[in-house]
């Protein structure tokens, strides 16, 4: 194998891995990628994935076979209420007005508004706010759209457009889904720009045929790239940091890779592992933090959940669902989540993807989501039999409001955010879609001490904790840095 | 004897008898306008207010320390003329350990750095170059503190009540890269540079205090430079008068009178009175009309704008964005009266006499505001302690103390259960807290009382009762406090001004929103009567 | 995955009616209504306009109802014009701004009573209407889809009303007429051209006014006029409308884009008290709408005067009927006098065209 010193070394080609792969080859870094399984077997497990839709026009994805599922329907039910956000704006208001006509109209104007505060963001840069209340010397007109966008807590912007609780908290759990972040932390109002199949104004959107195809089309898109090599069989054995910014990557069979800078997916413990050095070695691994993957127990069930008021085929395809939203509600289990314990009333939401047919039974797989689930409890953490009840208490608020849905489950997995989230560092390039810059994941932070000796250029990240998919790759493409000139040219 | 003009009673009416209305009034009177104050309740002082935890020991029931004051308006009212006395000032802060090793807060350095070494070298070195960099951040907020938002009004720039006594650079002269970070929490901020919990705990809640915003919150880092900021301007810092805050009242109301201004109590405003759209008078509690042709309003602007019938005469969008404006209190506080002096472990006899802070960690802030958030509150409250009757022998009797305490983090209205029997919950949560610390208080108690933050928000006057008059979060500070429009003092109402805590720059018993309110009004009615 | 867009497909009041006679099946989606398109050509409409009498559904639009005693101060101060000098039955366009003085939307108020009125508009700003209520003792409904709303246009469109029996219709633009017929409550008014008329009616009723006109008019030839052709005749009449021709401000994509009253025609009434006043007190005309024409079909796209770019072209139209195309753009101020030759582009290549006039004719009612 190469021993010519290479800028990046990536371990894993999962979608994490990729992602950064393919950013890194985009701006001309000379890469490997490290992948432990032959080339046959699928990563993945067939689950839904998001991604930035900003990412995939930048990464060239569409060419390489992505497809982006059209934005899904949102449904807000409650025991007596079912409100259903189309994609197409005038189906939704009219549906909103069907419980409130004062909000069907202030829709539009919320949409409207929130555009043009994400255009004036980015046209701004990211100046400072309290730079701006500091300086603002002329108060005759209006503060800048972006200003008040970035400042204030969402759960503001929501009560300044909207009456009805249950349109609220479908728009507020939209845009929190995924983070660490309350709807009353100021500056939290820009997260409601990333919602997932928000009408028309989308800034993420679900691939047609979940992570299987978007890992698929990363694999051909990296393909096209000469100064890229993907090295399937790889399992790595050790990983050696010779000195600041020298790594060497040892395989199993002997080989060994040299690089500036490794990207490992395997997340922070096991990396630590790999390391020469072990575990104490462990601690200076520069870490990472980007969202928090919602708790997400997968339900195979042989009959679609039917929720009262809800058109049973609009549930079926795909439609995100969203169960009892409200704004308190969210304030109260992020309380919880904060408090390192779980919420008492679920957050939840979920879909509904149909299965192929097998033994003549049509089954589907449901999706739940919940949001605010802490990664470590001040009970212990999650295994065994902790596990087993976050999945009956999915499965009983689910039934809830969709009665006869326990006796259709079949199955159930749960997957988890795992324990490592751990303080962010790099600085992010203004892109539209994934701004954490409200509150920080709070619960559970890593030991505070990474701040101080972190190893340049070694970074590892958790692929179970990101969404959209592929940010966490992104960002460790950037924090190593895309400054250097480019070596490579892509021939795509 | 002034008379106001025809058909009015007095040129100028506030609304409001607290600190803020007081100030504005007499400075008002001072510039020879006949001034009216009106007093809902069936006394003045609002959060200021000196009462009895029982029968001989006295404290300040709510707000418990003044100051840091404007230097302009102490230098007007002349309050020591009126008989003004503190008996402590430039009270230092102590953040408290169970273990005895306090850290000491104050302008010494030095001092600062000597009770950190005892938890962590690196941390001592540390805090001097930080508490620097915070301060001179500090003094270049002085002048964005005293002037309006967008600048000073024209009036006063030819020599209005601002002292021009002005040795900061201006606001422009900021660090911009500082700046950047000022946006970021506190928590963030303090994590960045120290290890020690009991420091970061107790700088962050300094910070806080007041508002509902937990340490990783956006834009709290910029409210530790604002509290220093504050006390840049009068090197007195936080004093506690003798006899407590409402001694703070009985010289602002003998001020005030000396300067003509005349209060009435008891007269609660119903609605305001309009003659052709522009603002003519109030109408209060007895069916009394009081006519005059301005109007300067204390209480927070949600009230003013949108309850006393201004309502009609504002832009419309405005209305709903003002909703927005969060002002709700999250403080509760506790006063008890003690047999004895507490023995509290460790702790240096001088600094009796100090601010103590409970807060032992950024975590111990964190998961006090998660339950908060959940509509409850848990052991982990943050407290802000004073035991004035070390310093000022006029509150109770020789031998007997007096413990003022602010609680952080505590719902207006619990999630589950009322507060007439959370009260109990909390003073026994509050014992057993204050009990790691001295374990003799809580068998010296001779008598408490809780006030929840609705209790705070009738005592003030029925208005939030927020500490501050609103969250200090970054979509409600400087030209965006209590909203856009609405931060230089004057309202779309033509004659109704604001001069309460809920504007520019925060809350705080410091009299710069109601000196600033004051020159609005001049501006615009003109300096001379 | 199925696409789960799903149209709006709320009918109006007239739709029983309507769908019969939609020949051609072409439905338009209008301010969350679906009204029919083009019946049989925009040819056919058009000429029927114009030689004897259309009916067209006009229910799509949004309308308030305004009760209580201080709704016409609330009205007078929400919109620039002063309703509390309209008489019971009597009509006045408007438009109304937001706290700086950008336009959010223009339609029609009509006054039923001492405290009762009504604004149609194609503008959803209801919730904006609504919230602007606190202080004013004024309730605000939504009676959107409750009204039916059928237009009687043409050369024999007042003879068609009164041989349907609606006798006594409006001279004045600015009139409302309430004829007594059974079993219908009806209002009839003319419409904002001044030259057609608008019936209307609860929307159970809409069916039965619809069917009392058609009968009536089967003599004198009466038919149908369908979205396609009515939006080709607003603009050869130069008719603007909120969010072809110009950005609501609450929905425009840029701030820069919002227009003023001034720009939208109004001259302030600098003694009058309304939302924005001082914000339009010190607006400056900067930019005109009006109609240009030209001997080609012309795209929406920019403008030219004298090789310089000079404004945007919002809406067009190609009439057969006179053989010209007509489009309303916006032009600069000091491009914008009548007569004035401009470069635009046509499918083919660049347009000769000509200011022929002022979209926006002065709103009754006002100084």
């Amino acid at each position: 194998m190469a021993i010519d010193r290479l800028d990046a070394i990536i371990i894993g080609a999962n979608v994490e891995g990729l992602f950064a792969a393919v950013e890194l080859a985009r701006a001309g870094r000379q890469i490997a990628v490290l992948e432990r399984h032959p080339i046959e077997a699928a990563a993945g497990e067939g689950r839904d994935a998001v991604v930035s839709v900003a990412a995939v026009r930048e990464l060239n994805l569409s060419q390489h076979g992505l497809r982006l599922a059209s934005a899904p329907a949102v449904v807000g039910v409650t025991s007596d209420q079912a409100l259903i956000l189309w994609p197409d704006t005038q189906a939704a208001q009219a549906s909103i007005a069907t419980v409130s006509p004062h909000d069907a109209d202030a829709f539009e104007n919320f949409r409207a508004r929130i555009g043009r505060a994400v255009r004036s963001k980015s046209s701004a840069g990211m100046h400072s706010l309290t730079a701006w209340l500091l300086s603002a010397n002329t108060l005759d007109e209006p503060p800048p759209e972006h200003i008040l966008f970035r400042a204030a807590p969402l759960a503001r912007w929501l009560n300044e457009f909207f009456d009805s609780e249950v349109l609220k908290g479908m728009l507020a759990q939209g845009a929190l889904m995924g983070t660490a972040v309350s709807p009353h932390a100021p500056g939290s109002a820009v997260l409601l720009a990333r919602q997932t199949g928000f009408a028309g104004d989308d800034t993420s959107r679900f691939v047609a045929g979940g992570d299987l195809e978007l890992r698929r089309a990363l694999l051909a898109t990296l393909k096209f790239y000469n100064n890229a090599d993907i090295h399937f069989g790889a399992d790595v054995s050790e990983i050696v940091a010779e000195r600041e910014a020298v790594y060497s990557v040892r395989l199993t069979g002997g080989a060994v890779f040299a690089g500036s800078a490794v990207i490992s997916t395997l997340g922070r413990e096991r990396t630590g592992d790999l390391l020469a050095g072990g575990r104490q070695a462990a601690g200076n691994v520069l870490p990472l933090q980007g969202a928090v993957k919602p708790a997400q127990v997968k339900f195979t069930v042989v009959s679609a959940p039917k929720l009262p008021g809800v058109d049973a085929a609009t549930v079926a395809s795909g439609a995100i669902v969203r169960l009892n939203p409200d704004i308190e509600r969210l304030t109260r289990a992020h309380g919880a989540f904060r408090a390192h314990q779980v919420p008492q009333e679920p957050c939840l939401e979920f879909r509904v993807i149909p299965r192929q047919i097998a033994d003549g039974i049509q089954r589907w797989e449901v999706f739940v989501s919940e949001l605010f689930i802490p990664a470590e409890t001040s009970e212990g953490s999650w295994s065994g039999n902790r596990r087993e009840r976050l999945v009956a208490h999915c499965m009983n608020a689910v039934e809830a409001l969709a009665p006869g849905f326990s006796a259709s489950v079949e199955a159930a997995v749960l997957s988890h955010p795992k324990e490592t989230q751990t303080v962010m560092d790099a600085k992010r390039r203004g892109q539209g879609g994934s701004n954490l810059q409200p509150e920080s994941a709070t619960v559970p932070l890593a030991a505070p001490s990474i701040a101080d000796s972190i190893l340049k250029g070694l970074i590892a990240i958790d692929t179970s904790m990101f969404e959209p998919a592929g940010e966490g790759g992104l960002l460790a493409a950037h924090s190593i840095g895309l400054n250097k000139r480019a070596k490579g040219q892509a021939d795509a | 004897m002034r008379s106001a003009a025809p058909g009015m009673d007095f040129d100028i009416i506030v609304i409001g008898g607290g600190v803020n209305g007081l100030v504005c009034a007499t400075l008002l009177a001072q510039a020879k306008r006949r001034v009216v104050v009106l007093e809902a309740r069936d006394r003045i002082g609002g959060m200021c207010v000196s009462g009895d935890i029982s029968v001989g020991h006295r404290v300040s029931t709510i707000a418990h320390l003044v100051g840091p004051f404007d230097p302009a308006v102490l230098k007007a009212l002349r309050l020591q003329k009126h008989g003004l006395q503190f008996t402590a000032k430039k009270i230092d802060s102590v953040a408290l350990s169970p273990d005895g090793r306090h850290i000491v807060l104050g302008d010494d350095l030095r001092h600062t750095a000597q009770s950190l070494s005892a938890h962590s070298p690196a941390d001592a070195k540390a805090w001097p170059p930080f508490e620097t960099k915070l301060r001179r951040a500090a003094q270049h907020l002085h002048r964005w503190l005293h002037e309006p938002p967008g600048g000073a009004f024209e009036h006063s720039a030819r020599g209005g009540f601002f002292s021009g006594r002005n040795s900061a650079r201006s606001a422009s002269g900021f660090d911009a890269d500082f700046a950047a970070a000022l946006d970021r929490s506190i928590a963030e901020l303090l994590d960045h540079e120290f290890a020690t919990p009991l420091l970061k705990g107790a700088v962050a809640f300094d910070a806080i205090i007041g508002s509902a915003l937990p340490p990783r919150a956006m834009g709290t880092a910029f409210l530790a430079v604002l509290r220093r900021a504050m006390e840049v301007q009068n090197t007195d810092g936080h004093a506690h008068p003798q006899g407590g805050a409402g001694a703070l009242i009985a010289a602002l109301a003998r001020a005030a009178e000396a300067a003509g201004v005349q209060t009435k109590i008891n007269a609660r405003v119903n609605h305001f009175l309009f003659d052709k759209g522009h603002i003519a008078g109030v109408e209060i509690t007895s069916g009394e009309a009081v006519y005059a042709p301005t109007i300067v309003s204390s209480l927070d602007p949600v009230t003013t704008l949108l309850a006393l019938g201004a309502e009609r005469e504002l832009p419309l969008g405005l209305k709903r964005k003002l909703k927005g404006f969060r002002h709700q209190g999250c403080l509760a506080k506790v006063n008890l009266a003690l047999g004895a002096m507490p023995t509290f472990k460790g702790l240096d006899k001088r600094h009796l006499k100090d601010r103590l802070i409970i807060c032992p960690s950024l975590g111990h802030l964190e998961r006090s505001f998660a339950s908060y958030e959940q509509g409850g509150f848990s052991s982990d409250v943050a407290m802000e302690i004073t035991i004035p009757s070390t310093h000022d022998t006029t509150l109770t009797s020789s031998g007997h103390h007096v413990l003022s305490a602010t609680v952080f983090y505590l719902p207006s209205i619990l999630a589950t259960g009322s507060w007439d029997t959370g009260k109990a919950d909390l003073v026994g949560m509050i014992g057993a807290t204050l009990r790691q610390y001295a374990p003799d208080l809580p068998d010296l108690v001779l008598a408490a009382d809780v006030y929840t933050p609705a209790d705070i928000d009738v005592i003030a006057g029925g208005t939030g009762g927020h500490w501050h008059g609103g969250d200090l979060s970054l979509d409600q500070l400087g030209p965006l406090r209590p909203a856009a429009g609405l931060s230089r003092y004057a309202t779309p109402v033509a004659g109704l001004f604001l001069c309460g805590a809920g504007t520019h720059p925060c809350g705080g018993v410091t009299g710069i929103n109601a000196r600033l309110g004051a020159e609005a009004v001049l501006a615009h009615v003109g300096a001379r009567p | 995955m199925t696409d789960l867009t799903t149209r709006a497909q709320t009918p109006t009041p007239l739709h029983a009616r309507t769908a019969e006679l939609c020949a051609t099946n072409s439905w338009a989606a209008q301010h969350g209504f679906t009204v029919p398109n083009v019946y049989s050509s925009e040819r056919e409409e058009l000429e029927a306009l114009a030689s004897r009498v259309v009916l067209s559904d006009l229910s799509a639009r949004q309308c308030w109802t305004f009760d209580g005693p201080d709704a016409g101060i609330y009205l007078s101060f929400a919109t620039i014009t002063d309703v509390t000098t309209l008489e019971p039955g009597q009509t006045t366009r408007t438009l109304w701004c937001d706290d700086q003085g950008n336009a959010r939307g223009d339609g029609t108020i009509v006054r039923f009573g001492k405290d009762q009125f009504e604004l149609t508009t194609s503008v959803r700003d209801f919730a904006w209407m609504l919230d602007g209520t606190l202080g004013f003792e004024v309730k605000v409904g939504n009676a959107t889809g409750t009204r039916a709303v059928i237009g009687v246009k043409g050369r024999l469109a007042s003879s068609l009303l009164s041989v349907a029996g609606f006798t006594g219709a409006p001279s004045n633009k600015g009139e409302v007429v309430q004829p007594t017929w059974r079993p219908a409550q009806i209002a009839l008014m003319r419409d904002a051209t001044g030259e057609g008329y608008e019936l209307w009616t609860q929307a159970d009723d809409g069916v039965v006014v619809w069917d009392r006109l058609w009968r009536s008019g089967a003599g004198l030839g009466v038919s149908p006029m369908g979205a396609a052709a009515l939006e080709m005749q607003r603009i050869e009449n130069a008719s603007p409308i909120a969010g072809i021709d110009w950005w609501p401000a609450q929905l425009s994509p840029d701030l820069r884009d919002c227009r003023s009253p001034l720009d939208l025609g109004f001259t302030p009434d600098r003694l009058r008290c309304f939302n924005g006043a001082d914000r339009v007190a010190r607006a400056v005309r900067s930019m005109r709408l009006v109609q240009v024409c030209a001997d080609e079909a012309m795209i929406l796209g920019g403008l030219t005067a004298r090789g310089a770019p000079a404004g945007t072209v919002t809406s067009q139209t190609w009439s057969e009927s006179r053989s010209r195309a007509f489009a309303l753009a916006w032009i600069k101020e000091d491009a914008a006098k009548p007569g004035t030759q401009l470069m635009t582009s046509g499918s083919r290549g660049p347009v000769r065209a000509e200011i022929i006039r002022d979209a926006f004719s002065k709103l009754p009612g006002l100084v």
